[in-house]
């Protein structure tokens, strides 16, 4: 899947992955390859970018360690990352709700 | 023969290194903006193209070709710079901006306690008149505090500027600062060539912590426009 497609959820994605515990950058690009069944296959190019600009907003913070001999920065959710993320799942969950039903051309609540 | 065997993994591993090594060695050539933030940018890829080499071997790939494939994986440098640039543009201008805002009052009030005595003159006018510069850098000022509040903690509530719009504003407040420092200097010549009356240690220590903040200011404001045209003609 092209990164452009997720313009607009890349933000929520991201707190998602993060909301059991610490991950280093390469960690959170594995979770979501893994998580998604590798529909989300997201470059380091997309991912490291925009975890330095949740951390700059105040949704996660980082702290810097040493494994085998390198530095290693790992992310994890502040506490308006998790009021952040519930609000992404919310407002996902009415937005798919909707989505589905105008694809389904089913009255709403789409009824499978 | 194991310790042959051992000899050719050390050898791989050093071909490894070697090639993440000289990744790394040509994106850090692409990277543009503060030291500490591209040293950063540079540690935490090399811990992740480790890491990638390390799930290649998981997957039963032998070393030279795990550290080819995790290189590819993370894409050519050129790229990975390209996407780092407007993270790094808006490093440079925040850098920029705190470092006038924070010694902006020390140099002010140094000017303001030698040519506007106690009881300052509350009068715009008149404190105007004594600090020439105070409407320009009143403006500087609150043009450095949107752009740090616009590219800080504020973005979850607020449209983040345009990082070339950020550079814009790093620049300006650095003229800003040269003009100002200039103007005073230039006040202080005015003062000293009527034979005024004025604090001569206070008017040194005025006069050297403006002629500092010239020299940096000048290479602040170069360093956020050289940037700034960088930035675009990097490939988006």
């Amino acid at each position: 899947m092209r990164p452009e497609a997720l313009k607009g959820h890349l933000d929520g994605l991201l707190l998602a992955v993060l909301e059991d515990g610490p991950r280093h950058g390469y960690g959170v690009i594995e979770a979501m390859r893994q998580d998604s069944g590798g529909t989300f296959d997201l470059p380091s190019g997309t991912v490291y970018p925009a975890l330095h600009r949740l951390e700059r907003a105040g949704f996660i913070k980082s702290r810097w360690s040493m494994v085998g001999g390198r530095r290693r920065r790992s992310y994890e959710l502040t506490a308006a990352g998790r009021r952040t993320l519930r609000e992404e799942r919310d407002g996902w969950a009415q937005f798919s709700a909707a989505v589905s039903t105008v694809l389904a051309r089913a009255p709403w609540p789409a009824i499978t | 023969m194991a310790g042959h065997h051992l000899g050719r993994t050390a050898d791989r591993s050093n071909g490894d290194v070697t090639a993440v090594e000289r990744y790394l060695t040509e994106l850090a050539t692409h990277l543009l903006g503060p030291r500490r933030a591209r040293t950063a940018i540079l540690a935490e890829t090399r811990d992740g193209i480790h890491e990638a080499i390390q799930r290649q071997l998981t997957h039963g790939q032998r070393p030279d070709p795990a550290a080819e494939l995790a290189i590819i994986e993370f894409g050519p440098p050129v790229t990975v710079a390209a996407s780092f640039a407007d993270e790094l543009a808006t490093i440079q201008a925040r850098h920029t901006i705190r470092a006038l805002l924070l010694t902006g009052p020390l140099v002010g009030l140094c000017w303001l306690f030698l040519l506007a005595h106690p009881p300052w003159p509350v009068e715009p006018l008149a404190l105007w008149a004594a600090i020439p510069i105070l409407p320009i850098v009143g403006v500087a000022v609150t043009v450095g505090l949107i752009v740090l509040v616009s590219t800080g903690s504020m973005t979850r509530y607020l449209p983040e500027p345009p990082p070339s719009l950020s550079l814009l504003g790093a620049a300006a407040i650095s003229v800003v600062c040269l003009t100002a420092d200039l103007t005073m200097l230039a006040v202080l010549a005015a003062h000293l060539a009527h034979h005024d009356r004025l604090a001569l240690p206070l008017a040194g220590i005025a006069a050297i912590l403006s002629l500092i903040r010239l020299a940096v200011a000048g290479p602040l404001a170069a360093r956020c426009l050289r940037a700034r045209r960088r930035l675009a003609r990097m490939p988006q």
